[in-house]
């Protein structure tokens, strides 16, 4: 699978090259996980993108940040390749994000939560249910957190590996985090954490039987 | 004084540290008088928190080996 022959790195630079991504695999097939939202893919995505960069490792300024380096060629090989590939449609669409604040929401509709109102919620959900609210995303808002708020990016570095303004990243990312805030609300009030703003839970009826849900009546 | 809805709008780019030295100053003077935009800000601080550790999935071993031999076959 590797067509490795058109490339002209010593020997030393070939080195270099396995020696500085390998400790970066594991970020990058966690944010291609969360890109492609399928392991087979994300697998093929690092694959493709390490072959990349490898072809393109003698343009890059030794010294500089590798690893948005990296990212970058993730990005574009994502959306070149496997966004075109896939056909699920996306769950939620970017204009049906609404703004939305976890906090001011807890500290309208329960009173009780007076003083971490966000610890109750954050400690009532397990990675899995971060990571379904993540996969939810419309698609560039997704980016913009998995860049940001799991592999520490900054704005700079985002603007870099997303090929945007600064303005684009900081906006998708507001907008991103206020949809993922939103997710994670419904999921707290659908199992009955929290109360909903009509004092009911479930609106969707996921996984939890509606006896479950609300603590409040309405 | 800026208001809460100002503040609140460059609360995420101030736990970021992506603001200016004048903006910080004047969030940070907002966030002197008012404790419901503190709670944001610690709020903002544990959600960035909790993503930053939970938002992540390892790479399995086997997905690992064979990444790294891919890798070392370049």
């Amino acid at each position: 699978m590797a067509d490795a022959s058109p490339v002209d790195l010593t020997e030393d630079e070939r080195r270099r090259f396995q020696a500085d991504a390998l400790p970066l695999l594991d970020s990058l097939y966690g944010a291609a996980l969360r890109m492609t939202r399928n392991p087979q893919d994300a697998e093929d995505l690092v694959q493709e993108t390490m072959l990349r960069a490898y072809r393109a490792f003698d343009r890059f300024e030794a010294g500089t940040n590798l690893k948005a380096w990296l990212f970058r060629i993730l990005t574009n090989a994502y959306i070149n390749t496997y966004r075109k590939r896939q056909r699920e449609p996306q769950k939620v669409s970017a204009d049906e994000v609404e703004e939305f604040d976890l906090y001011q929401e807890l500290k309208s509709h329960d009173t009780q939560f007076e003083a971490t109102p966000e610890s109750i919620v954050l400690d009532s959900l397990v990675d899995s249910d971060i990571i379904d609210a993540i996969d939810d995303l419309p698609e560039q808002f997704r980016l913009a957190v998995v860049l940001s708020d799991i592999e520490g990016f900054s704005y700079a570095e985002m603007a870099e590996i997303m090929d945007v303004p600064m303005g684009t990243v900081m906006s998708r990312l507001h907008r991103g985090r206020k949809a993922l805030q939103k997710r994670l609300w419904e999921l707290a009030r659908d199992r009955g954490i929290v109360k909903g703003a009509d004092g009911s839970g479930n609106q969707s009826s996921r996984n939890e039987s509606s006896n479950q849900q609300s603590k409040t009546g309405d | 004084m800026i208001s809460c809805s100002q503040a609140t709008k460059q609360l995420w780019d101030y736990v970021e540290g992506a603001v200016d030295g004048a903006q910080r100053r004047v969030i940070e003077e907002h966030l002197s008088v008012c404790r419901r935009c503190c709670g944001e800000v610690e709020f903002a601080e544990e959600l960035r928190g909790f993503l930053a550790a939970h938002g992540d999935t390892d790479l399995p071993e086997e997905v690992k080996v064979r990444l790294t031999s891919f890798l070392d076959e370049l």
